[in-house]
């Protein structure tokens, strides 16, 4: 049997023995190797492992859709849970052995407040004795009450503002998440989150452009990543932040954005709409048609966060004005649908 | 955590406060501790002299000074080992460091690293881990620190200049005026800068907006210095024109505000008829204030011709401030030197900064309650004289460079405790230095019982 070395950023390393025919997430977690997981259906990228080199020890499993995209699997970048063990090598994660994993916590309610025609906000503060780590950027699962189903949603503030965390949801009509949010809940109801979850995090880097893309409510994740960076002590990157919405009624907190933008001086705000009354600072069109791509320079990272559609097109585009793929960091709101 | 234990509410203090309405200077109204990761004055240089130790707190964090070799050295004076203050007993074995005096952990001045354990050479500890250091400049008889978070990189450590006001000449065609066409810098060569600090009871942000607050001229009507020069001093002074303040943000520079008075953008106002007060005055006393990040005020032409008066409200925690007075003068010949210096002792100590300005600390502290408790934010009912106040708490929200947290483990966070309260019951308030023990062989205390003989 191939054996497969898993390494971790802490210097930690676990061989795993493996045949082909199963996923190899399934396969290390059982040789007790710490590797994040979640949907463990090729989708949250939670289980990202990385090669040295274009390819390693993995391969797809037939059949097994995944959210990565072609340039992602030529860099060398793979999905344990969608992978099978097809010969001996390395394997390498970008965090360390012994962080805790995905927890639960119980929350309460503080408020519930329309930020824009379709989305609201929600306020929540961690129960008394209950504590959730997450960094900025990343998304927890949310227990819908009286019923057995979760659904996935990013905070939009950081880690510093706990015990309060906040997300920014979109309201869909018939949803079960949106209809409980919008019907029955009220302040001092309790909830129960777990996690935290995702890969989609801030680089850490001050001084590289950081370029925000973001549709909807993919501005919840990308507010939680400029919290942090407002926090972090030191010079500031330049920042640009687009949001595009269908419509101007559906720019979700636009004052507030504007606040943030008048707080860092080094953000600047890009605000669009594809349709309806467009007026004053809102532009016509959508997050991508919002950006000045010649300005756009290679060492840019780009964080976009969206519609699948959204991404695509921002991937294309950057990839075609130079930005390097491992610049680019993207979070797919996946529809939940009847699972 | 288990479905059977109850799941409940954390104390409800919190909520109230995270609640708040968002503001449009929020960050300002968060910056109850002060902020940080910028330059402040910690000492005047004749307070510290060769190998001298001493203690101060800066937006709620604990610094000691020490000078060796003539450099001052500046670091958290929280020791990493159990967080006991190292001004409280100072102790220097050599130059190049300053040991704890509890077990005596050994730090080195210029890298905080931890250099030895006295009584524990060898420990695995020593090495690899630091004190927190703080940059030091000295200029014109000042110290300046420059106050920063833990994780603030060296290499984003800006020149002392940026958080100090604009200078002159090099900005006299952006702000010029006839009167003064060049105020004296504390960065000029040949100045002399003489002043006093002193703490005042009140939050810092309330100190710094009565420095530049233009209607507040009032307070100083029946001041000895303005009567006894009968000089004209307005009852207010009211904004005449959309650009009667400037705000000045330039990369690499100071991030401020001039305020363009005793041009026809203010309007003086000398006299209420509704109620019969005029301004009396024969000798007019025009000056010109501009307030510059962290919380600086330049008033130039003040209190006389030639003379410009600095002021900071060094926030100590959220309810004390080291309030600074420095008067700054070219004084070219060791002759004018000396003249300065005899007129700052006999007429701007005593008229100036005591009294002329102790009437702002008295109203400073009259403002405390109303704000202490954080409604005061919303609550105020505000006229057109306070855009001076409101351009700044703007200006401030967008150009600190971090907002000071309530300090963990530092002296005033907790304003009941046991050795607060001693203290007061001593008869000393909370300050601005260090409680040094002086001899260690008595702890004086009055109540101790004997039995046995
Ligand atoms: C990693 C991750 C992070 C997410 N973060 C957020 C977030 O921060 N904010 C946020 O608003 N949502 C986020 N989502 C989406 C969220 O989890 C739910 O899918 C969404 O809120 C709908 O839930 P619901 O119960 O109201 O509707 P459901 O009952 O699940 O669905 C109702 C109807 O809407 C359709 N539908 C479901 N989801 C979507 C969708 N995303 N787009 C379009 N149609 C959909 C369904 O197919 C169904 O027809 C995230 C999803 C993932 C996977
Ligand atoms: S756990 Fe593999 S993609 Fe979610
Ligand atoms: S507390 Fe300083 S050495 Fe122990
Ligand atoms: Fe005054």
């Amino acid at each position: 049997m191939p054996v497969v070395s898993c390494h971790f950023t802490d210097g930690a390393s676990f061989e795993v023995d493996a045949d082909s025919g199963e996923s190899f997430l399934e396969v290390a977690l059982r040789h007790g190797v710490p590797i994040r997981n979640q949907c463990r259906s090729g989708t949250c990228l939670s289980c990202l492992g990385r090669y040295a080199a274009g390819s390693g020890p993995l391969s797809p499993r037939p059949g097994r859709p995944s959210s990565l995209l072609p340039v992602d699997k030529e860099q060398g970048k793979a999905l344990c849970c969608v992978s099978e063990v097809t010969s001996e090598g390395d394997i390498y994660f970008d965090y360390p052995s012994d962080e805790a994993g995905p927890s639960e916590a119980k929350c309460f309610i503080d408020s519930i407040e329309w930020i824009a025609s379709d989305a609201v906000k929600l306020t929540v503060e961690l129960a008394d004795g209950d504590w959730l780590d997450f960094r900025s950027g990343q998304y927890v699962e949310i227990a819908v009450p009286d019923s057995s189903r979760c659904r996935s949603y990013s905070m939009c503030t950081a880690p510093n503002d706990l015990p309060q965390l906040a997300f920014m949801v979109r309201i869909l009509a018939g949803g079960l998440m949106s209809e409980y949010l919008t019907t029955i809940a009220k302040p001092d109801d309790v909830l129960t989150l777990r996690g935290p979850f995702g890969g989609f995090a801030w680089s850490g880097s001050r001084s590289a452009p950081q370029l925000f893309i973001a549709g909807g409510t993919g501005l919840s994740p990308i507010c939680s990543i400029l919290h942090e960076i407002r926090n972090v002590a030191g010079a500031k990157p330049p920042m640009t932040l687009s949001l595009g919405c269908a419509t101007p009624e559906a720019l979700l907190a636009p004052d507030y954005l504007r606040l943030l933008e008048s707080w860092m001086p080094t953000l600047s705000l890009r605000l669009s709409a594809e349709f309806g009354d467009v007026e004053g600072a809102v532009m016509r069109g959508n997050a991508l048609t919002a950006i000045d791509f010649s300005a756009v320079t290679p060492q840019t990272e780009a964080y976009v966060c969206g519609p699948e559609g959204l991404i695509n097109a921002a991937t294309k585009k950057l990839v075609e004005v130079g930005v390097p793929a491992t610049n680019i960091y993207y979070e797919r709101f996946v529809a939940s649908g009847a699972t | 955590m288990s479905d059977k234990q109850p799941v409940r509410r954390r104390s409800q203090a919190k909520r109230a406060n995270s609640e708040a309405v968002q503001n449009e200077y929020q960050p300002y109204v968060d910056a109850e501790w002060g902020f940080v990761n910028h330059w402040y004055p910690a000492l005047f240089s004749n307070e510290l002299g060769e190998g001298d130790v001493e203690g101060i707190q800066i937006a709620g964090i604990q610094i000691v000074l020490r000078r060796a070799n003539g450099k001052v050295y500046a670091l958290k004076d929280q020791c990493i080992h159990r967080g006991v203050r190292l001004s409280a007993k100072p102790m220097c074995f050599n130059k190049e460091t300053i040991s704890c005096w509890y077990h005596g952990f050994t730090f080195n001045l210029e890298s905080g690293n931890l250099d030895t354990i006295v009584g524990n050479p060898d420990d695995p500890l020593i090495g690899n881990t630091n004190l927190t250091t703080y940059p030091v400049e000295e200029v014109a008889g000042l110290i300046f620190v420059f106050v920063r978070s833990d994780d603030y990189p060296d290499e984003d450590v800006p020149p002392l200049s940026e958080d100090l006001p604009l200078r002159f000449p090099e900005n006299s065609d952006r702000f010029p005026h006839p009167l003064w066409p060049a105020s004296p810098s504390l960065l000029d060569e040949s100045v002399v800068a003489l002043g006093i600090h002193r703490t005042g009871e009140a939050n810092w942000r309330i100190a710094c907006e009565n420095g530049f607050d233009n209607a507040h001229i009032l307070v100083h009507k029946d001041n000895t210095i303005v009567q006894a020069n009968n000089w004209v001093l307005p009852l207010g002074i009211r904004p005449a024109s959309e650009d009667c303040i400037t705000v000045f943000d330039d990369a690499g520079g100071p991030k401020g505000m001039m305020q363009w008075l005793f041009t026809d953008r203010w309007e003086p106002i000398l006299e209420n008829k509704t109620l019969d007060v005029k301004v009396e005055g024969l000798n007019s006393r025009l000056y010109r204030t501009s307030v510059i990040m962290p919380g600086v005020l330049l008033v130039e032409n003040w209190p006389e011709e030639g003379i410009a008066q600095y002021e900071w409200y060094v926030p100590i925690t959220d309810d004390t401030y080291e309030y600074w007075e420095v008067l700054v003068k070219h004084c070219p010949t060791s002759e004018s030197e000396e003249q300065f210096t005899y007129r700052f002792d006999t007429v701007f100590q005593p008229l100036a900064l005591r009294g002329f300005n102790d009437c702002d600390l008295h109203a400073r502290e009259a403002m405390q309650d109303f704000y202490a408790d954080g409604t005061g934010w919303q609550k105020e009912q505000l006229v057109e004289t306070d855009i001076s106040a409101i351009m700044w708490r703007k200006l401030a929200s967008r150009h600190n460079r971090g907002i000071a947290p309530p300090p963990p483990g530092a002296q005033g966070r907790d304003k009941a405790s046991s050795i607060r309260l001693r203290n007061v019951s001593e008869g000393k308030s909370p300050g601005y230095y260090v409680e040094k023990i002086d001899d260690l062989n008595n702890f004086n205390r009055t109540s101790v019982r004997q039995k046995g003989r």
